[in-house]
């Protein structure tokens, strides 16, 4: 732009003081606490950063997705603003037909300001031996920094409005304020190469139709605006903790515990005491169960009282103090054909191919009744154990074979074969060998999968998501790809677009991911009730405008470790969540006593809010919120089993169907 | 204690425990008896009777009632409970929804 603007008489690119840009990388920093001004809002995607050679300079930004950003066109063929009066940073290259139409535009008010940091050299950088600059120096220096034609420059449009513009100014050249100023440059994306002139009203023009979630992020992004114009920090009101200091929570009835609850613990804790099982109902023998495994004291004594009422489902969640004799011994004995749910966890050490022989796959038919198999933690488990237990197993719907990571891709082949018109879900987390590529065409014959976890497997890639989702996406309900590094945003935007029935998504640990995959989301899946994200690198404005969208059929979302949560996902989680009742913001450490109180008091769904790692929440919102049914965890000391599920009673044993279909 | 605001439970051995209704009404189970609007014989004399349930579990049940009451305004007290009593206890504590 700096071209054009030496033909324009009136324009004169004044350029900033010579020592803009700090060592520090761009995006490495949040906020601070000490940052004074205004939170200017990058309208441009996330993955702008400066790196320190000049070739990563000119290709910074994504520009293949226009649908990410309406307002936002990279080759400068419309004018694009907003009603308010913008600034238009553009690039001397992108000038098209579209400069045209802006050079009649810019009228006798603008002042243009030309940044040419192609030309600045970070290493020269000094804090103090350029006090003599200042602003009138300002334009005998954009002489020496003459603009090198052949130097590639980035071709894109920042736009701020006229108030940005002018405290970004203010910050540059005010000495004080020099510090905060590079600080605020780096937040405001400001790219090498990139120019900014002031354009006043022009018209507004759409690139591509605006969809839920860009307008949600307009809202947003006004919210932030107007919040640093008023220049407030805050936009929420100081939250008042409602209770007076020191007085404790009038406890609704259903946070007593109950006589069977602290009975239940007393017996589990003395399990060794026991005599009989005589007469306790199923379901009381099934906690009985779980609260024994919690406590340790799952021996060989209860499992065998626990086997001798012949029980439908035997669940136990920590097989590792079982023996290979004990194991033939007890599941040797009872008549597997009963059983309707096997959960044996952590069990490698008992489950082999010739002890499944023995004792649970004894005969083709033996486990004609299992609906539910869990052996996660089968190590020594083979293909070939595995085809012997599907053939005994021939009514099955729902296979755990977490860790099991001996297995490869045929026994996927087996699991098709004798399976494929049956089994409605399917876990193999951490199945290290299992090749995703080769597993693709026997996943595709599991015709009713809708729960389908890939956690750990690296393998899965975009290719494999796209393959599989489009031809088999519209069952799926659950989808777990915690773990599934290499994933990016295009898989998002096949999954969204190809699962209308997702109920549960789990995105944990997926750091390739951007902004773009919360607005694939929100735009086409609007029925999602579980979201579990962990450490992926989205910001605030994005996952508010998310919940704007999504918000109210959410039940259960995990905010872990998404370190940029904090005001706007605040004011959007307040207003929408009606029917959230689990909620994770650990290590969510912008938020503060003050986001959190409004969070609880206005969310009266919630039953369970994880807050480890929060160290900076303190009594004042711990012992100041007055929902009386939340349940905070990760702060205090507290027994952490008892938050962990177990199975529900009122829920059948397939998470998504009635085992009859 | 007004005999309108109390309730007597019986257990199988025909020991008979006089309790506040409030504290009775811990129980869902003895609640619905009493305030459902149809006419149980319960509700006619005040008195339930529950032939499974023995003297000491029963008694040990209507400690947990008062419990109940105090810890839900505030007192933080552990209940304590006699492991030999804990199966019959649970069972008869599930049978009571309480």
């Amino acid at each position: 732009m700096v071209e054009n603007n030496q033909s324009n008489q009136n324009t004169k690119p004044i350029t900033p003081n010579p020592t803009p840009f700090p060592h520090e990388p761009f995006l490495k920093r949040g906020i601070q606490e000490h940052d004074t001004g205004a939170h200017y809002m990058p309208l441009l995607p996330l993955q702008s950063h400066a790196s320190s050679s000049s070739s990563k300079r000119t290709r910074l930004y994504n520009f293949d997705d226009k649908s990410y950003h309406p307002n936002f066109d990279p080759k400068g063929k419309k004018p694009i603003t907003d009603d308010n009066n913008i600034i238009i940073i553009s690039d001397t290259d992108s000038d098209d037909g579209g400069d045209e139409k802006q050079k009649k535009e810019i009228t006798e008010n603008q002042i243009p300001l030309a940044l040419d940091t192609n030309a600045y050299n970070i290493d020269s950088e000094s804090d103090d031996t350029n006090d003599d600059t200042d602003d009138d120096d300002d334009d005998d220096d954009d002489d020496d920094y003459s603009t090198d034609d052949e130097t590639p420059r980035n071709k894109y449009k920042i736009q701020i409005n006229q108030y940005e513009y002018e405290e970004w100014r203010r910050l540059w050249h005010n000495r004080m304020y020099r510090d905060s100023a590079k600080r605020y440059v780096p937040r405001y994306n400001i790219p090498f190469g990139a120019t900014i002139t002031y354009v006043p009203r022009t018209k507004y023009e759409n690139c591509g139709s605006p969809t839920p979630f860009s307008e949600a992020m307009e809202v947003i992004q006004k919210r932030v605006l107007k919040c640093k114009l008023d220049d407030c920090f805050d936009e929420l009101p100081t939250w008042f903790p409602k209770r007076n200091y020191g007085e404790e929570l009038v406890l609704e009835r259903s946070s007593v515990p109950s006589l069977q609850e602290l009975s239940l613990n007393i017996l589990a804790k003395h399990a060794d005491a026991i005599v009989s099982l005589d007469g306790v109902s199923d379901e009381l023998q099934q906690k009985l169960c779980k609260l024994v495994c919690d406590y340790r004291k799952m021996k060989g004594h209860f499992l065998e009282l626990f086997l001798r009422e012949f029980p439908t489902e035997v669940r136990i969640k920590d097989c590792s103090w079982m023996t290979e004799e004990e194991f033939t011994k007890y599941f040797g004995r009872l008549d597997p054909s009963i059983l309707e749910v096997i959960q044996l966890d952590q069990c490698g050490r008992i489950i082999t191919d010739d002890t499944l022989l023995v004792t649970l796959a004894r005969s083709p038919n033996s486990l004609a009744r299992l609906i539910s198999l869990s052996l996660s933690g089968a190590c020594r488990l083979t293909d070939k154990g595995l085809q012997s237990l599907v053939s005994s197993a021939t009514a099955l719907r729902s296979l755990n074979l977490s860790q099991c990571s001996l297995l490869t891709f045929p026994s996927l082949n087996i699991l098709a074969d004798s399976l494929g018109s049956l089994l409605k879900e399917l876990y193999l987390d951490d199945c290290i060998l299992i090749d995703a590529t080769k597993i693709l065409s026997a996943l595709k014959r599991l015709k009713q999968l809708e729960v389908l976890s890939l956690a750990g497997v690296s393998t899965v890639s975009d290719e494999f998501i796209k393959d599989y989702i489009i031809a088999c996406g519209h069952n799926i309900k659950e989808l777990v790809l915690m773990d599934c590094v290499n994933l990016t945003d295009a898989s998002m935007k096949v999954i969204a677009e190809h699962c209308p029935g997702l109920h549960a998504l789990n995105l944990m640990n997926l750091n390739k991911l951007t902004d773009l995959s919360l607005e694939y989301l929100a735009n086409f899946s609007q029925a999602l009730r579980t979201l579990k994200l962990r450490r992926n690198p989205f910001s605030d404005e994005a996952v508010a405008a998310f919940l704007e969208i999504s918000g109210k059929s959410l039940e259960e979302l995990s905010l872990n470790s998404i370190k940029k949560v904090g005001l706007q996902t605040t004011l959007s989680l307040e207003d929408l969540a009606k029917n959230l009742h689990t909620l994770d913001l650990s290590w969510c450490r912008n938020l503060t006593d003050n986001e959190l109180g409004f969070i609880v008091d206005n969310c009266l769904s919630l039953r369970l809010l994880k807050l480890f790692g929060c160290s900076q929440i303190t009594d004042v919102f711990l012992k100041g919120h007055s929902n009386s049914k939340v349940q905070i965890i990760g702060l205090r000391l507290s027994p952490l089993l008892q938050h962990m599920e177990g199975p529900n009673p009122r829920q059948g044993v397939l998470r998504y169907s009635s085992v009859s279909q | 204690m007004k005999k309108e605001d109390t309730v007597k439970l019986i257990s199988s051995d025909g020991f008979e425990f006089v309790v506040d209704k409030e504290a009775a009404m811990v129980s869902q189970t003895i609640r619905n008896m009493l305030t459902s609007p149809g006419s149980f014989a319960e509700r006619q004399h005040g008195e339930v009777t529950f032939p499974e349930i023995s003297t000491t579990i029963l008694e040990k049940i209507c400690q947990y009632f008062y419990w109940h009451l105090e810890f839900a305004s505030g007192k933080d007290r552990e209940f304590p409970i006699e492991p030999e009593l804990t199966l019959e206890l649970m069972m008869a504590a599930n049978y009571l929804h309480t």
